[in-house]
């Protein structure tokens, strides 16, 4: 039950905190718990680490960036279209019990990775409840 | 690829850049002139994504453009859906900013696209339209406060489109989480529109609201009428189910009532029913095509559950086929002597339909398989038409069954209504059958000349069919549907005239006219039959009172003028009241003996004297004789003169043929005038009447010619008519008098009348001879074969 409304609750952070920036997108992503924390996987191939940006507001994390089409010809016609291009953007409550602060991010292969270790100062449970 | 696989990258706190300026800003604002794609029949809200149909070439034109550039384009409806590329003035004004977030073109040339809202615009203006819509725009802001009112509002449509989200079979849980997950007034506003069942309009006003709290004041009616609506289709659902339910559960608890049955070694009520008919069937010995039809509908009642409305139906049909008699008879008594004298025992007289009968019985006995004759009893009433019927089957030894016919209008009636009508039943000739259970009763049909027949049937046609020797061995009735056997019934019928019945099934019938009774016969009845049936009725022994003949003679003569012995037996039950009354008070002595001289006592003083013979003392005055279908009358004729124009004027509601005889008799005397004296010299200076009276009693026919002409013939000549004299027959122009019908009701009637006399056309002598003798030896018959023959024997001499 404290599961699936988490979920719901965490999914609702997420939203809510979507700024007015309305034009971007916000890529694929996964969140889940592991034993050694929280881990944000968010699917984002063809990336520059500048065009990359992980900002932390509070307990929020956002990941910002930009993905240029570098190679697509100036003039072309798409059969088929489904990846987005252009400023993204996503935001991210990070539930309590993870100490967001020292989250660690590796873009590898096409994805980039935050790992969020849980919050040493406060009892274990309280996250990772399951 | 030069770079490495692994890139670590910085997390930057926000604490360590509080100002935007650390941080890159990669958002792209929309442009302010947008590609604009029309939309046919869909509004798209800002935070949702809707998959479109491109098909148009201009459109995927621009499909393929927006794709290869930013991705963004206008989506705007258009206000007529039928349009396919629309100019500016067939979009409305505000539409909604989307990106294209998939694409894919199908091998037919179309194209598919998901499009992601993003936010209001308004057109301001059109930059081109060729290749396709290109559009400046202001982007619109939702205008929201923080007020109480919004919250209200907001809480309000959240609380309601959850409970529709419930109650609907079409919304997604998805958009439940959806919905949960947006607090922002603004965006539930359009997640709200978009998932509502709204129409376009409502859609595209919605749309074009940038003012939050005026979105949400517009929804929220919308949402509670979504919501009765819902609510009252899941209350009818809910009684659907639970009727089904019930039904269902029926079916399972007699399921188990039959388990249980079956456990308890008792076979369960339908098997047995079925067994019972089964067996029924075998027993009681139907023919084959009854017996295939009978076994075919009991396969089909245990196909049937017993609730069904069909079963009873099928019970009911099946039931009439096993319980007809279809191979029962009654053996007929041969005995003729016993059942002469059971005839004779129960009626009187009645000759004629007693030897038919005995005929009938004899050829019986020679050969077993002879058809039933239909006879056919004609007579006054009261002469003992219907009881004669009882007799017929007790002489035979047959069933007796007697149907009313007085009145039926229906055919189905005699021949059933077919099986599809509720309530069907078979015909009455079927049901005496079952009842009787023989087939070869005497049936009587009393009454045939009196069925009627309007829009609803004709029961005299169906009648045919049972009344005809050589058909009615295959008589079909409506509800039975399969031949039935009638050719051995006796069918008796009885009617009072025969002019009323249908000329087709008058041919089928063999006639036997019951004359009415004479006086003799009359005294005869009842002393055998009346006076002991009234006497034992009122609880009196034969011995405590005696009607002597004497006295039933005068009964009959002074108390009764009918044909039969209704009015006859109806006196007698009054004189046995009477003496009843009388013998309970206690003073008279025992026996109580009726003389005629006490009936006047009894009864009062006779309605009837036979001063007929007294009652002509003028000239112009003759009796004649008529048929009735009630047996004969007598009937005055009386003429006069009178100042006029030599006219002749009839009157007492006589019909064209009396009144065409009463001029031909006219003709006759005043061509005859010479030879009988009379004076025409001033006939044209009077009128002649001629009036038969009673005046309210219709009258018609040929037979009052004669006593026409010897009414007038008394007038002119000034030659009385003798008094005990009556007459009947027709006339010709030139003299001759014609053969009359109904001889014998018209010579009773004459004799019960008090008559001596009688001039009857020479044609008709054979029929004298039929009166019965008691009454010929009380008249004295004229034959006249011409007028002239008449006035000897009738007028007096001056």
């Amino acid at each position: 039950m404290h599961k699936i409304s988490s979920a719901v609750h965490f999914a609702k952070r997420r939203l809510a905190v979507a700024r007015d920036h309305d034009t971007q997108w916000a890529p694929n992503t996964d969140v889940y718990v592991s034993d050694a924390g929280l881990v944000i996987k968010v699917e984002l191939a063809g990336m520059q680490r500048e065009n990359l940006e992980l900002t932390v507001e509070g307990d929020h994390l956002r990941i910002s960036g930009q993905r240029p089409d570098g190679c697509r010809a100036p003039q072309c016609k798409f059969l088929a279209m489904e990846i987005n291009y252009g400023a993204f953007e996503t935001v991210i409550e990070v539930p309590e019990g993870f100490d967001v602060t020292c989250g660690k991010a590796v873009y590898q292969n096409g994805f980039l990775r935050v790992d969020i270790p849980f919050d040493s100062s406060r009892s274990r449970g309280a996250g990772s409840d399951d | 690829m030069t770079m490495p696989e692994t890139e670590f990258i910085s997390i930057l706190g926000a604490g360590g850049s509080p100002d935007a300026s650390g941080t890159k800003v990669w958002s792209k604002s929309l442009p302010e002139s947008l590609p604009i794609l029309g939309l046919s029949d869909i509004v798209i809200f800002p935070g949702t994504v809707t998959h479109l149909l491109v098909e148009t070439p201009q459109s995927i034109r621009l499909i393929d453009d927006v794709v290869a550039g930013d991705r963004f384009l206008g989506l705007v409806l258009q206000r007529n859906p039928d349009i396919e590329n629309p100019a500016p003035a067939d979009l409305h004004l505000c539409g909604c900013a989307g990106r294209v977030l998939k694409m894919l073109k199908f091998p037919d040339g179309s194209v598919r696209v998901a499009v992601e809202g993003l936010r209001r615009f308004r057109v301001l203006s059109y930059a081109s339209e060729s290749p396709y819509l290109v559009a400046n725009i202001e982007k619109l802001k939702d205008v929201a406060d923080d007020s109480l009112e919004l919250t209200a509002l907001t809480r309000n449509a959240e609380r309601e489109f959850q409970e529709i989200i419930k109650l609907s079979p079409t919304l997604a849980e998805q958009v439940k989480v959806a919905a949960l997950n947006t607090e922002e007034p603004g965006k539930l506003a359009d997640l709200i529109a978009a998932n509502l069942n709204l129409s376009l309009e409502e859609r595209q006003h919605l749309l074009e609201m940038p003012l939050v709290k005026d979105r949400l004041t517009r929804l929220l009616p919308l949402l509670s009428r979504e919501l009765e609506v819902l609510k009252l289709g899941s209350k009818i659902q809910n009684e659907v189910v639970t009727s089904m339910s019930k039904n269902q559960r029926d079916f399972f608890l007699r399921e188990q009532i039959r388990a249980i049955q079956r456990e308890l070694g008792e076979v369960d009520s339908g098997a047995a029913e079925a067994k019972d008919l089964r067996d029924q069937i075998e027993q009681n010995n139907l023919p084959e095509e009854p017996k295939k039809v009978a076994l075919k509908e009991l396969e089909r009642l245990q196909q049937m559950p017993p609730a069904v409305a069909e079963y009873t139906m099928a019970r009911n049909y099946l039931d009439w086929l096993i319980t007809l008699p279809w191979s029962k008879f009654t053996e007929d008594k041969l005995d003729l002597a016993g059942a002469s004298r059971l005839l004779d025992e129960q009626h009187f007289g009645l000759r004629k339909v007693k030897d038919r009968l005995l005929e009938f019985l004899a050829v019986i006995k020679l050969k077993q398989q002879l058809k039933g004759p239909i006879l056919c009893l004609v007579g006054p009433p009261g002469v003992g038409k219907t009881s004669l019927g009882k007799s017929v089957a007790d002489a035979l030894g047959r069933k007796f069954a007697r149907i009313s016919l007085g009145g039926m209008r229906d055919e189905a009636e005699i021949r059933g209504h077919r099986r599809t009508y509720v309530g069907a039943m078979p015909g009455r000739i079927i049901q005496s059958l079952r009842r009787v259970e023989s087939s070869n009763p005497v049936i009587l049909l009393d009454e045939l000349d009196k069925v009627g027949s309007d829009f609803r049937g004709d029961p005299a046609s169906a009648l045919l069919e049972v009344l005809d020797p050589s058909q009615n061995n295959a008589f079909v009735d409506h509800y039975l549907d399969i031949p039935y056997d009638l050719s051995r019934v006796l069918f008796l019928t009885t009617a009072n005239w025969l002019d009323p019945i249908h000329p087709a099934l008058r041919d089928r019938l063999e006639v036997i006219e019951l004359p009415s009774y004479t006086a003799a016969e009359k005294v005869e009845i009842a002393r055998r039959h009346l006076a002991p049936r009234q006497l034992e009725e009122h609880g009196l022994k034969k011995k405590l009172v005696r009607i002597p003949e004497a006295t039933l003679r005068q009964l009959i003569q002074g108390y009764t003028r009918e044909a039969g012995v209704r009015q006859l037996e109806r006196e007698i039950a009054a004189l046995t009241r009477k003496a009843a009354r009388k013998i309970v008070s206690r003073n008279v002595r025992l026996p109580l003996v009726i003389t005629p001289a006490m009936l006047s006592g009894y009864l009062g003083p006779p309605p009837f004297t036979s001063e007929t013979a007294e009652r002509i003392d003028e000239y112009g005055i003759a009796i004649g004789l008529a048929w009735t279908p009630v047996g004969g009358e007598i009937l005055f004729v009386e003429a006069t003169r009178m100042p006029g124009k030599g006219g002749l004027l009839l009157t007492g509601s006589l019909g064209e043929v009396m009144k065409e005889s009463a001029q031909t008799a006219l003709s006759f005397l005043r061509n005859r005038a010479a030879s009988l004296n009379i004076d025409l010299s001033d006939y044209e200076k009077r009128d002649i009447h001629v009036h038969v009276p009673a005046g309210a009693t219709p009258k018609d026919g040929p037979s009052a010619g004669l006593t026409i002409v010897a009414a007038l013939a008394s007038l002119m000549t000034q030659r009385k008519v003798r008094s005990d004299i009556a007459m009947t027959g027709e006339i010709s122009l030139r003299g001759r008098v014609l053969r009359v019908g109904g001889i014998k009701e018209k010579v009773l009637a004459a004799a019960r009348s008090g008559l001596r006399h009688l001039i009857l056309p020479a044609q008709n002598r054979n029929d004298w001879l039929e009166v019965p003798s008691e009454v010929r030896r009380k008249l004295k018959a004229h034959f006249v074969e011409n007028i002239g023959q008449m006035f000897p024997i009738a007028l007096l001499s001056k």
